[in-house]
């Protein structure tokens, strides 16, 4: 621009007036929007006359765009006409962030954080400078001080984006030395020094380095001492670091405070029922706030024990020199039931509907013995049923309760009558929709809540804004707005008019994707939904970011619109992405309580004990395998009754379809989980899985195992170890179809679980041993009453054995047969201990069939926490399908073909992996069977003794979930 | 490379050969104020005080000033429901320039204008933002004015009887006399005070960048 020459001051331009413009030029020549769009912008086009208006026209559309620092119109008079050249300085806009060089603490995310250098934003003077000092701040609190920091930025034209590298020469990481303490400090120097955590081991290993974490747990530790001897008010503040010499110096000004003690007046209270309930302790701290919350949890415990006309106040004052004191004065009142909620005056809803918006809740055994009630609670609940039939049409509805309390005895039975008066039910007379374009009023009209002949509420109308705003925000209409307006027409019905406001369509110009390293750029562009010039829609953006990170090779995808405050009809979509570590370890140890015992020559027990079998687990996995978004995984998991090693290669969205994933497993498993044998599995599968619909999916899957048991520890009759403990080799084709209507997988209170598993395992499939198998599971869920919930399931399996040519029937290997009993089956058993038994030693074969029938009644039991269970299991593993019987007593002690009836009880505890559980069962008629006494010798010299041994007919198993 | 270094020679140059007809010369967030608009804001400035158009650093910036605070101004007005100057109302008040200033003779008005190198619509246009400016001013700061009796008193005590004291020997009229005129003076200090705070304040919230060279007259 300096070499532009000077025109006349007085009247730039001026001489011009009129001129023919013969061209219209835009320098630079790469620009990040196209010419077209800059010369739509500028809107004069050779052949116009020229005009100074129009230049300063021109200049304002291009500066609106946000797009340029600065502009300037040159003329240069040509025997055609002016040639008008636009100078456009271009601005820059944030693209990726990135801070290289720092071995963190912090981390990554943090450095990046702290530069606020927005994804998308305009890059202004000074924010370099600001990241830098803010990056370096960081550092600082992170113990390096001597850190040099470099920022490069490299410059797109072509998009606008201006990437940004800080290149971090990190330097040493200082060292605490000892904190300076001041203000009352009241406590050993040292006292607080060890507390603080800065020091390794004592003062073995002299001090620790310094970081932010360190740092703040270390003052938090600190402040804890005092707080855990009541000084709740303590405060300790960190006022400043001093380093020199590669040492950080922490100055700490420390307040001790008062010294709290709280107490109730009016009801006994332990302190620990206190400490539960007042929550100045936990929070150690102590405001107004949570002394009223402490109040509120007074009144809501007293509430539970039927006073609920209970009073709790509170006061805090000094007591003797340096303590303050917090009372409750509690006036208990008299203990009532509730004895029942009567609700009259409803015709549009049930009462179902009714109770279920309350809180006030009549007593119940064993859950609310007392019932919920309070006064407060109870207009909680009138106001609930009122907003209810408001927003049902009811604007005049009126919910009123009385509270009646009866003397039974030497109880005191309060009841609550809620009357309600319904009133008229206002509809929409008059329905108008203004504004929306044609291309958009159908899909509007379709979104709404309301229209003619519908109950009008203003609920329904904020329901209906909501969706029409979605929909225009997520159709590019980042500027629409919505009014509306009701008059009151005839008799109950109102004239309702919706008035939209769409403003400008935003398009997608581009998507920009920044911080691809390894992977394939191709394997991002397919999950992105959007496309240039499709309209700049959040909710696609949303999910093109969800696909992404569904990919689960990303630590983090953030997506912006670049150059958010620009007037543009076009907008670049910008994504960052952070690839996520290659290589993750993962590590653990584990304990199961099961059924274990015995050894290899033991023929002890053939029913099972409890046994504690402790567990470690070892894995390792590459991520982003190949930049294909693919995973290669190796586990093992070793206990002392099992050894794992798993080899899988997976890949989720198979071939870009999100319903489709693809896996292959190698495996190598030693194991003792059926107690008859020690069988050892070597199996590589490959399985398809399709997700056919929100509920239901489809696996298919090949497998081929080479299975082969220890002979030595097979505890059956000797005649059959030489054909039963042959290696197979199983090649095994099969699908499995799920179909999940369950509210909650966890906890599920309605809908049905079904799952249809069938597998052929046959020469074709290089299998030397031919069957088929097919095995079903139902299950139902519903619900009885307001807490209650009745769930049954019933599995049925068939396993038959054929030769080749599919005539005869053959036997199916050991470990491929149907195994049965335990916590998950059928809870008259102990683990897998279900069905047919080896004659002479007791021990279980499994069989080639298989019913087993479990039926749940589950309620609540203690507040919301704690539920019980009633159960009936009853089933079998059977021989063969053809024994199959509802027979429920043994003839003798060879017969293992009936069915087994076990009732029980069982406690769940509601966590947030879902409820851990305690079942105990009782079995009227366990399997009696004869079971050997002696060694593997005595076995094989038709020595020892032959016994008759029963299953426990008590069991009980724990575990964690429901059992179906 | 070679193509992309013939196209930068061409445009180096056009532009040697160039006259730089208009750029930027104040930004308030994505709108702008050109030079030209600076120019002519003084040149009709100039026009309506009757006198020569300077164009010097220091007239530049208050022009800039000027466009700055008509700028919030109007932004202000663009967000609320604001009534706009009607075209009667700039008539009658270019009609009080032709007849202060040319006793309403058309040929002297026009003749005024050519010296200054502006046009009717130019001065029109002013007229009509500082009408504009003034609605918005009583609209939005005069209702909140108010201005209690003790304080004209004071006004009177402390500011209107030293300064006659000092001009007149006659002595001051009555308090009674000019309290009404006070209380409309007292009134205008605070409008404008209210305005001048409103404005920093906007100031301060906008992204407000000024070219310095277009300031400086430089190129």
């Amino acid at each position: 621009m300096a070499a532009l020459r000077v025109g006349a001051e007085q009247a730039e331009g001026a001489s011009h007036e009129g001129a023919p413009v013969a061209a219209v030029r835009f320098l630079p020549e790469v620009q990040a929007v196209p010419f077209s769009e800059l010369e739509e912008l500028a809107g004069i086009r050779p052949g116009d006359g020229y005009s100074a208006a129009a230049v300063r026209r021109a200049i304002a559309a291009l500066y609106r765009t946000n797009r340029f620092a600065d502009i300037a119109v040159s003329a240069d008079r040509t025997g055609n006409g002016l040639v008008l050249t636009f100078q456009l300085e271009p601005n820059w806009f944030i693209g990726r962030v990135s801070v290289e060089g720092v071995s963190g603490p912090p981390s990554e995310g943090q450095l990046q954080a702290v530069t606020k250098l927005g994804l998308g934003e305009e890059l202004r003077d000074g924010s370099l400078l600001q990241a830098t000092e803010n990056l370096a701040g960081l550092l600082r609190l992170n113990g390096l001080h001597d850190a040099r920091l470099r920022p490069e930025v490299t410059r797109n034209p072509e998009t606008g984006a201006a990437a940004i590298r800080f290149v971090v020469e990190p330097g040493k990481r200082a060292r605490f030395t000892a904190p300076r303490l001041a203000g009352n400090v009241a406590r050993p120097t040292e006292a607080l020094i060890r507390a603080s955590g800065w020091q390794r081991l004592g003062r073995v290993f002299g001090w620790r380095t310094a970081t932010d974490a360190r740092v703040q747990a270390g003052l938090d530790r600190m402040r804890r001492a005092y707080q855990n001897r009541g000084y709740l008010t303590a405060r300790v503040s960190l006022d400043g670091m001093a380093y020199a010499d590669q040492r950080v110096t922490p100055s700490i000004s420390i307040t001790e405070g008062s010294r709290y003690t709280v107490r109730s007046q009016g009801l006994k209270l332990s302190q620990r029922r206190l400490r539960e309930l007042i929550p100045v302790f936990e929070e150690r701290s102590v405001d107004r706030d949570l002394l009223l919350e402490g109040q509120r949890n007074l009144l809501s415990y007293l509430g539970e024990r039927g006073h609920f006309d209970a009073d709790v106040g509170f006061t805090n004052e000094p007591g003797d020199p340096g303590e303050q004191v917090i009372t409750y004065e509690v006036a208990p009142g008299p203990e009532y039931t509730l004895a029942s909620v009567a609700i009259t005056g409803n015709r549009y809803f049930d009462l179902a509907t009714l109770h279920e918006r309350m809180e006030v809740t009549p007593a119940s055994f064993p859950r609310f013995r007392k019932g919920i009630f309070s006064r407060q609670l109870l207009e909680r609940d009138e106001r609930a049923i009122a907003a209810l039939y408001r927003s049902n049409g009811f604007l005049k509805v009126d919910v009123q309760s009385q509270t009646e309390v009866v003397k039974k005895g030497r109880s005191l039975r309060q009841t609550v009558a809620m009357r309600i008066d319904e009133g008229p039910q206002t509809r929409v007379g008059a329905f108008e929709l203004l504004g929306a374009s044609p291309e958009n009023r159908e899909t509007i009209l379709a979104l709404l809540r309301l229209s003619e002949g519908q109950p009008y509420s203003e609920d329904a109308v904020a329901s209906d804004r909501d969706a029409i705003l979605n929909s225009y925000f997520n159709n590019g209409y980042p500027d629409a707005r919505f009014d509306w307006e009701a008059k009151a027409m005839a008799e109950d019905r109102v004239a309702l008019t919706y008035t939209v406001t769409e403003g400008r369509r935003l398009l997608v110009r581009a998507v920009l994707v920044e911080g691809l390293v390894r992977t394939d750029p191709e394997l991002v562009r397919r999950r992105i939904l959007l496309k240039p010039g499709d309209p700049l829609s959040q909710s696609k953006l949303l999910e093109s970011q969800r696909r992404l990170y569904d990919l689960g090779i990303f630590a983090r995808v953030e997506a912006a619109i670049q150059n958010p405050d620009g007037v543009e009809d076009s907008k670049y979509v910008v994504l960052q992405v952070e690839e996520a570590r290659k290589w993750s370890l993962n590590s653990g140890v584990g304990a199961e309580i099961t059924q274990i015992g015995g050894s290899f020559q033991s023929f002890d027990a053939p029913a099972g004990g409890a046994g504690f079998s402790p567990r470690v687990l070892l894995g390792v996995s590459r991520s982003n395998f190949l930049g294909q978004g693919h995973t290669v995984g190796a586990q093992t998991r070793v206990s002392t009754i099992q050894q794992l090693s798993t080899l899988t290669y997976q890949a989720p969205q198979f071939r870009d379809r999100q319903n489709l994933n693809l896996t292959f497993t190698a495996l190598f498993d030693n194991s003792r989980s059926v107690r008859t044998f020690n069988s050892r599995r070597l199996e590589t599968s490959a399985q398809l899985g399709q997700r056919v619909s929100r509920a239901s999916t489809l696996l298919y899957r090949y497998s081929i195992r080479r299975v082969s048991i220890e002979a030595q520890t097979l505890k059956i009759q000797p005649q059959l170890i030489p054909r039963l403990a042959q290696p197979v080799r199983i090649g095994v084709a099969s699908a499995t179809f799920i179909q999940d209507h369950r509210d909650n997988p966890l906890e599920s209170t309605k809908g049905f679980y079904n799952t249809v598993d069938f597998a052929l395992a046959a020469a074709p499939f290089a299998s030397n041993s031919d069957f088929v198998r097919l095995l079903g599971r139902n299950s139902t869920y519903h619900r009885l009453g307001r807490d209650m919930v009745l769930a049954r399931t019933t599995s049925m399996g068939y396993l038959r054995g054929f030769d080749t040519r599919g005539l005869i029937e053959r036997d199916v290997p050991l470990p491929e047969r149907f195994f049965a009993g335990g916590a998950n089956t059928h809870r008259g058993f102990p683990e897998n201990q279900a069905g047919p038994r080896d004659l002479l030693t007791g021990f279980p074969l499994g069989g080639k069939a298989m019913f087993v029938n479990g039926t749940e009644l589950r309620f609540p039991m203690v507040g919301h926490s704690v539920g019980g269970v009633l159960f009936h299991d009853a089933g079998n593993v059977y021989q063969e399908l053809s024994k199959l019987t509802l027979r429920a007593r043994q003839r003798d002690v060879r017969d293992f073909d009936y069915m087994v009836h076990t009732v029980g009880f069982g406690i769940r505890y509601r966590t947030p992996v879902g409820p851990v559980r305690l079942d105990v069962g009782f079995s009227p008629n366990s399997a009696r069977f004869f079971g050997f006494k002696g060694t593997r010798e005595q076995l094989l010299f038709g020595q020892g003794v032959q016994t008759v041994q029963r299953i426990n007919r008590f069991q009980f198993h724990f575990s964690l979930g429901q059992t179906f | 490379m070679r193509t992309w270094t013939g196209v930068a020679c061409l445009a180096a140059a056009a532009a040697a050969r160039a006259e730089l007809v208009d750029r930027v010369a104040v930004s308030i967030g994505t709108s702008v104020i050109t030079e030209s608009e600076l120019l002519e804001n003084i040149r009709v400035t100039a026009f309506l005080n009757g006198r020569r158009a300077d164009f010097g650093e220091e007239s530049r910036r208050g022009a800039g000033d000027r466009l700055i605070d008509q700028a919030i101004i109007e932004r202000e007005m663009g967000l609320g429901q604001y009534p706009a100057v009607d075209a009667a109302q700039v008539e009658a008040a270019l009609g009080a320039v032709r007849t202060q200033r040319f006793g309403g003779a058309d040929e002297r008005l026009r003749e005024a204008l050519r010296e200054h190198g502006v046009t009717e619509d130019a001065v029109r246009a002013l007229l009509a933002r500082q009408l504009t400016m003034l609605r918005f001013i009583d609209l939005r700061f005069r209702p909140s004015i108010q201005v209690t009796a003790d304080e004209v008193s004071a006004y009177y005590r402390e500011e209107f009887v030293p300064r006659w004291r000092e001009r007149q020997t006659q002595l001051p009229p009555d308090e009674a006399e000019v309290a009404e005129t006070l209380r409309r003076t007292l009134v205008e200090q605070r409008v404008n005070q209210a305005l001048d705070r409103w404005l920093s304040q906007s100031r301060l919230q906008l992204d407000i960048r000024l070219r310095e060279p277009v300031f400086r007259g430089r190129r």
